[in-house]
């Protein structure tokens, strides 16, 4: 079989799995009838009795998947070791439900609209996108704001993500800016939303799942894109086919999935998950638990420094009389990492990296130490990069947010030396 | 699914070295607990989303509260009569607490564990 006919398989092998679960067999299931059981929509996943879930996922090997519905699914450090993230091994984090195109890959009827604040309303069909503008192909992290959520305490809302919501996949599209100029933008243009078509969990055709954006001005960054491959292939059901937007450096979730429409706004855009605490921080520290009021909240931008050690992973043992290689990747939602240091000791001391340079602005980079251990005992190697501004990954866990965002603790893994 | 358990058993058997050659995926979703209240719970929240993420959160009573008024408010969350609310809640807040055990579960994998050390200034 193809890898076409086998992920058919697998999504005929969802579907019969779904139409067989009935709203009866689910009340069997749960002990207890379930009042307002024919609002249930049809084909509903049993999660009653989550250890249904089989662990596959189309496309994916080796995540660690925490909701079934919606999807999220994260990746063990140890296998984001590559320099380029494979499609497989990219993490997944979805709000809605995914529409049936880009289960089935079809382009048929789809088209990207662009309005609002512009000269001329755009409405674009995928062949026509690749044919007017000048494609590019650039490696671009995508971290969730939400990746460490799991560190906060007290433990914030949302799926508890530790490490592995980031990946740096490489995308073919368009600059957003060559579109958006083609159409005009207006001086009376301040921020944009986009439009998806994936589905609200609760299937009401009047509700977003997400609808965010970003500032004009980093929509007209060169660095914001709109693609349709993702490391040569096009994009998979789970990374938005046919088309999406990737804002490097900014929470993933300002990177609309499935694209159908991009509004130019005259305003901050305020669709689904742009207000309340959904991707805001507060203006001024809290302390953990604090309640802060939506107008002491702000949107997220950048995303802070980070790095990774993705060889070799924690609990390893290593001889004292041999060096050990250590390497990972560090990057900044500001741009370039300058440093990366390694400390064997705790922190009291700190080995220079060697840090190598991003394929382009936004990739991460890939940094490697050599490591000997005075003595026999347990060890932990920390991992800190430096970005170009100077700013530093802390230590601990940072400052509490209601949401759990914007954990940039430095990792640390256990070594025994023998 | 014999798949995901021949999966299990691989990873109880060699540990991280999953890490590196998994072929599955490993569900890291945890069950909800077998208490009363929770085919209330299962009933009203799964037309929308999955078990998964009510297991994975761990709020105060109020933050439950406030959750199925959201839910309310911004998802289409049918409305719920006051007694089935408030056994809704009695569930949650004991079985979903903030200090419950079962939160430490999502952090203890083998990559995250060392990253994870209780807050002192929290209690």
């Amino acid at each position: 079989m193809d890898s076409d006919s086998v992920m058919k398989q697998q999504t005929d092998d969802r579907r019969a799995f779904l139409k067989r679960t009935s709203a009866t067999g689910l009340a069997a299931a749960i002990g207890g009838a379930i009042p307002f059981s024919d609002h249930l929509a049809s084909g509903i996943f049993p999660d009653a009795i989550a250890q249904e879930f089989s662990g596959q996922l189309e496309g994916k090997r080796g995540l660690r998947v925490m909701n079934d519905r919606p999807v999220n699914a994260e990746t063990p450090v140890t296998l984001l070791d590559d320099e380029i993230t494979p499609n497989e091994r990219h993490f997944i984090r979805n709000n809605g439900i995914i529409p049936e195109r880009a289960w089935k890959q079809d382009p048929a009827g789809w088209s990207l609209t662009i309005d609002g604040e512009v000269r001329k309303t755009l409405k674009l069909s995928l062949a026509e996108l690749k044919k007017r503008y000048r494609s590019v192909t650039r490696a671009l992290v995508i971290e969730c704001g939400g990746n460490g959520r799991a560190g906060y305490n007290p433990p914030a809302k949302g799926n508890q993500w530790t490490l592995g919501a980031v990946a740096c996949a490489e995308y073919t599209g368009v600059r957003l800016k060559d579109v958006l100029q083609d159409a005009g933008v207006k001086d009376s243009a301040v921020y944009i939303g986009y439009y998806g078509e994936d589905q609200h969990l609760s299937r009401d055709p009047n509700k977003q799942p997400i609808s965010r954006g970003v500032p004009i001005g980093k929509a007209l960054d060169e660095h914001t894109l709109l693609v349709w491959e993702m490391n040569g292939e096009p994009l998979p059901a789970y990374h938005g086919y046919p088309l999406r937007l990737v804002c490097p450096g900014w929470p993933g979730s300002t990177g609309g999935k499935w694209l159908k429409r991009i509004w130019v706004r005259d305003q901050v855009h305020d669709g689904t998950k742009m207000t309340g605490t959904s991707y805001r921080v507060p203006r001024y520290p809290v302390a953990p638990g604090t309640h802060v009021p939506d107008e002491d909240m702000e949107i997220i931008e950048e995303m802070p420094v980070k790095s990774l050690i993705t060889r070799p992973g924690t609990g390893i043992e290593t001889s004292k009389d041999k060096p050990l290689a250590l390497r990972g990747h560090a990057w900044s939602g500001y741009g370039d990492v300058k440093a990366m240091h390694v400390s064997i000791d705790f922190g009291a001391t700190w080995i220079s990296a060697k840090l190598g340079m991003p394929r382009n602005k936004y990739a991460w980079q890939r940094w490697n130490a050599s490591v000997k251990f005075p003595k026999r005992g347990y060890y932990e190697v920390w991992a800190r990069a430096t970005d170009t501004r100077n700013h530093m990954q802390p230590m601990l866990v940072p400052g509490w947010n209601p949401k759990g965002y914007l954990n940039n603790a430095m990792q640390r893994i256990a070594v025994k030396a023998t | 699914m014999r798949r995901f358990f021949i999966g299990l058993a691989t990873y109880a058997l060699v540990g991280q070295s999953i890490l590196l050659y998994a072929a599955d995926n490993v569900s890291a979703i945890a069950q909800l607990k077998n208490s009363p209240g929770k085919a209330l719970v299962v009933a009203n929240c799964i037309p929308c989303h999955s078990t998964a993420i009510i297991a994975a959160n761990h709020l105060s009573r109020k933050q439950w509260d406030e959750t199925i008024t959201t839910m309310q408010q911004k998802n289409d969350m049918w409305p719920i009569a006051a007694p089935i609310r408030k056994l809704i809640l009695d569930y949650l807040s004991v079985a979903q607490r903030p200090d419950d055990k079962g939160l430490n579960q999502g952090k203890a994998t083998a990559w995250a564990a060392p990253l994870y050390r209780p807050n002192p200034l929290w209690k």
